[in-house]
């Protein structure tokens, strides 16, 4: 008794405490919710003209705790640097750059954001060292953290900053001692509004003095006003040394005198007007030639290699753009377009964004809604319904028509497409298959591109720890030195023997806690106690990565299924039967995979249910026959019935 | 001699009739098995092995059918007195003189000769739902019609050739 009130008391005293804290982080909500007040850029008045963005330039001040400096081009540059403008500052005078950088594009680095569906993930390459790793800061199974592998968030941007429109990684505040300075100099790499909103046909993201090869030499601050096309900058901040100031107009006296130059900017001429106001041309609706800078496919090998020769998505080609399904507000948060990210996605228009959204219409609207934009509805003419269940749309209409075997597919995320000096060889790495038709966590199968991870890691636990690059680079090299690295910038031709060597170099180091594998082409390699080579196949490190692949969208009439069912139900139909090619460096292993192994079907199942089509007009014959003469047989005495009832009626005595 | 070959020819038929119900009864005994136990029991569509079983038997269940139509088409109709009740409401209304009455073993075929002629009447959508589907002519709403159509219709005929398979064999023992 005593005990159960001293109970009740408790929970009294904490259902007292609990209610205390739940008012006290309202009020704390209800706070925070007042600091953010919205900015003049931040809630559309209803009219759908564009806005005049005649602005005044405001530059990041070295110390961030100051304000914004004022880019004035009539300064004297004895007596201070003309710094770029930074789209944080400028932009972010109307638009709230804290709300903007939540967004889907930048929040790749908070691990509370829901990852999602599988997306494109980048992929680190070194032929050298035998590498091909798919990163993500996302929780996308299969893909590994840039940390992993040794990569800071600086490196990180440094190499793939190219085809990011800015924030991210790029600005997130290095603790790193040895990277602290090289932030100061470099500066932090905002996001670039231009990169996407810049209706400027000067915009250049991928030219030889543009926004891809700014992130390359390090001048993430010079970066978005270098490709606005407003201003040119020269040099490098990357190959500053760790004491350069770049506020400081003696130090960029002193290191403009030696071979390297420091990064410098100098506005065109005109730029400014009479009040030193700068006119942007800016687009709400980003146009989709922009999206392609770093969204572009090509199909290696198929008829439409060359874009001349190549239908570019039946959507573009029908009048809308990127942005009429993937839209976003002011959040930034935008649409991915796969079914059930409304679940997660707090963006309203998210449900009737997908492709049945748009051509079937949301099944929880109440109001008629399919159709929107002109998206003809579907009648799928002899298709059991079956196929609904089993397969996306996508998995019928995009991408390119399947082949034998999956195209080398080149992507401008993966293979940096739209920048300088890019190798153009078919094989040039990283090597991304697609169509693959796979199977996705939801049970649909559906067309993915896919990537055999590679990598140098070591094995402990059962698990398999990737090595950093820095130190695999140091080992693997001098093994691999007397190699030969083709031109096209494919694989070297790995042998056992080679392996071996590197396995044994790597353990010899003996920083490694755990044995050292190598994961390449589904493969797990590891020496056992005697020194010998072996390989696991199936370890669940090596399996490959794929992501769903929705664009490239061909019209109705060039949909998978169009001809006869043996589209895909053939016996060597590519949709089951197609033979993706193992990736791997290490030439005994290049084999292949039948499609049906990735789409989670018994090969024997898909062969017979293939083969039973075979037999299908026959099937089809008899059963017409049959019901023909059950007709006639019917119809007959029907007939007769008739006869008789006619003859009765009319008083005859049959 | 005639008389010969006729008595053979007629047991020839015979031992193709026997064949092709044993045969339509075996199919149908797979189709049922096939098309309900995944709808009914598992709650799930048909797909799998079962499908390709399931389409297999299907054209043989077809001939089958055909066949023994034709041949039992000729016993199964109907004669004046397989409903006495209609020919007296006939001769009511035309003032006409009726038979002598039926009797009992003449008016015992009359539920055969019904699930028969329903059994002919219910393939008929039976089959051509399922084959009108499998041809780019309806789309989506009218394929899942059709499905549905062929669902529902061979629950129905399900029912009537068990009932149809019943009474022959009642039939039979009273013989």
């Amino acid at each position: 008794m005593y005990s159960g009130e001293r109970t009740e008391r408790t929970l009294t005293k904490g259902r007292v405490s609990a209610g205390f804290l739940c008012v006290l982080a309202l009020c704390l909500a209800a706070g925070a919710a007042r600091t953010e007040r919205k900015l003049l850029g931040d809630e559309s008045d209803g009219s759908r003209a564009q806005p005049l963005h005649r602005i005044e330039l405001l530059a990041a001040p070295g110390d961030e705790s100051k304000g914004p400096l004022t880019v004035d081009p009539n300064i004297d540059p004895k007596a201070e640097v003309l710094q770029p403008f930074s789209t944080r500052y400028t932009c972010g005078m109307c638009h709230s750059y804290a709300i903007i950088k939540r967004g889907w594009h930048f929040n790749y680095v908070d691990p509370n954001v829901d990852p999602g569906r599988p997306g494109q993930p980048w992929i680190y390459v070194d032929a050298r060292t035998g590498t091909q790793v798919p990163l993500s800061y996302r929780a996308w199974p299969g893909t590994f953290k840039p940390k992993q592998f040794g990569l800071t968030d600086r490196v990180f941007t440094k190499i793939f900053g190219r085809q990011t429109p800015g924030g991210g990684a790029g600005e997130q505040t290095t603790d790193n001692p040895d990277e602290i300075m090289r932030q100061y100099i470099s500066g932090k790499l905002d996001i670039n509004c231009l990169s996407c909103h810049n209706g400027d046909p000067r915009q250049d993201q991928g030219g030889p003095a543009g926004y891809a090869v700014q992130i390359s030499r390090g001048n993430f601050r010079w970066a978005a006003a270098a490709s606005s096309g407003l201003a040119l900058v020269k040099g490098s901040a990357e190959d500053m040394d760790d004491a350069y100031d770049p506020f400081d107009p003696f130090a960029i006296e002193t290191a403009g005198t030696g071979k390297k130059p420091p990064p410098t900017i100098t506005y065109h001429k005109n730029v400014f007007d009479r009040e030193n106001f700068v006119f942007f041309d800016i687009v709400r609706e980003v146009p989709s030639n922009r999206c392609y800078f770093c969204h572009s496919n090509l199909y290696v090998g198929s008829d439409g290699a060359e874009k001349w020769a190549c239908d570019e998505d039946v959507h573009l080609k029908a009048g809308l753009t990127c942005v009429d399904c993937h839209r976003e507000g002011i959040a930034h948060n935008t649409i991915r377009g796969y079914i059930g990210e409304q679940e997660t996605s707090t963006n309203e228009p998210t449900a009737a964004s997908s492709c049945e959204g748009c051509h079937l219409g949301e099944s929880s609207s109440s109001d008629p809604v399919a159709g929107r934009l002109g998206a003809p509805v579907p009648e799928h003419r002899g298709l059991p319904p079956v196929h609904f269940e089993r397969l996306t749309c996508t998995a019928c209409h995009s991408g390119p028509w399947p082949a034998a075997q999956p195209y080398v597919t080149k992507t401008s995320m993966a293979h940096r497409l739209g920048t300088p000096n890019v190798n153009k060889a078919s094989q040039m790495l990283p090597h991304i298959a697609s169509p693959v038709f796979a199977r996705q966590a939801d049970g649909k199968i559906a067309p993915h591109k896919l990537i055999w991870p590679s990598f140098w890691g070591v094995l402990r636990d059962g698990k398999v720890e990737p090595t950093a690059l820095g130190a695999v680079t140091k080992v693997i090299t001098d093994v691999l030195a007397k190699e030969k690295f083709p031109s096209s910038g494919d694989w070297p031709d790995l042998t056992a023997d080679h392996i071996t060597k590197a396995l044994t170099a790597l353990a010899a180091g003996g920083s490694l806690e755990g044995k050292a594998v190598y994961v390449t082409g589904g493969r797990l390699y590891s020496l056992d106690d005697s020194g010998q080579l072996r390989g696991e196949k199936d370890h669940p490190a090596a399996k490959p990565y794929l992501w769903p692949l929705a664009h490239e969208v061909r019209p109705a009439p060039q949909a998978l299924g169009i001809r006869y069912c043996t589209d895909c139900h053939g016996t060597d139909a590519p949709f089951f039967f197609g033979n993706v090619t193992v990736d791997t460096p290490v030439v005994a292993d290049r084999q292949a995979q039948k499609m049906v192994q990735f789409e989670d079907i018994n090969s024997f199942y898909a062969w017979a249910f293939a083969f039973s089509f075979v037999f299908r007009p026959w099937m089809k014959i008899v059963v017409l026959g049959s019901s023909a003469v059950l007709a006639l047989v019917l119809l007959f005495y029907v007939l007769k019935a008739l006869g008789c009832v006619v003859k009765v009626l009319a008083g005859e005595n049959s | 001699m005639a008389r010969t070959i006729s008595t053979r020819k007629r047991s020839l038929v015979d031992v193709l009739r026997l064949l092709a119900y044993l045969v339509a009864l075996l199919s149908f005994a797979v189709l049922a098995v096939t098309g309900f136990y995944p709808v009914l029991i598992l709650g799930e569509h048909i797909s799998g092995y079962l499908v390709m079983v399931h389409a297999t038997f299907a054209p043989v269940f077809a001939v089958c059918l055909a066949f023994l139509t034709v041949v039992w088409a000729r016993n199964c109709q109907f004669a004046q007195g397989d409903w006495p009740w209609f020919d007296r409401i006939v001769q009511r209304v035309t003032l006409a003189r009726g038979g002598d009455g039926e009797s009992p073993r003449k008016r015992s075929g009359l539920g055969q000769k019904i699930t028969f002629w329903l059994i002919v009447l219910l393939a008929l959508p039976l089959a051509l739902s399922i084959l009108l589907s499998m041809y780019p002519l309806l789309g989506t709403h009218w394929q899942e019609f059709l499905l549905s159509t062929h669902r529902y219709t061979a629950y129905v005929f399900a029912l009537v050739v068990i009932v149809h398979t019943l009474l022959l064999r009642r039939m039979k023992a009273k013989k």
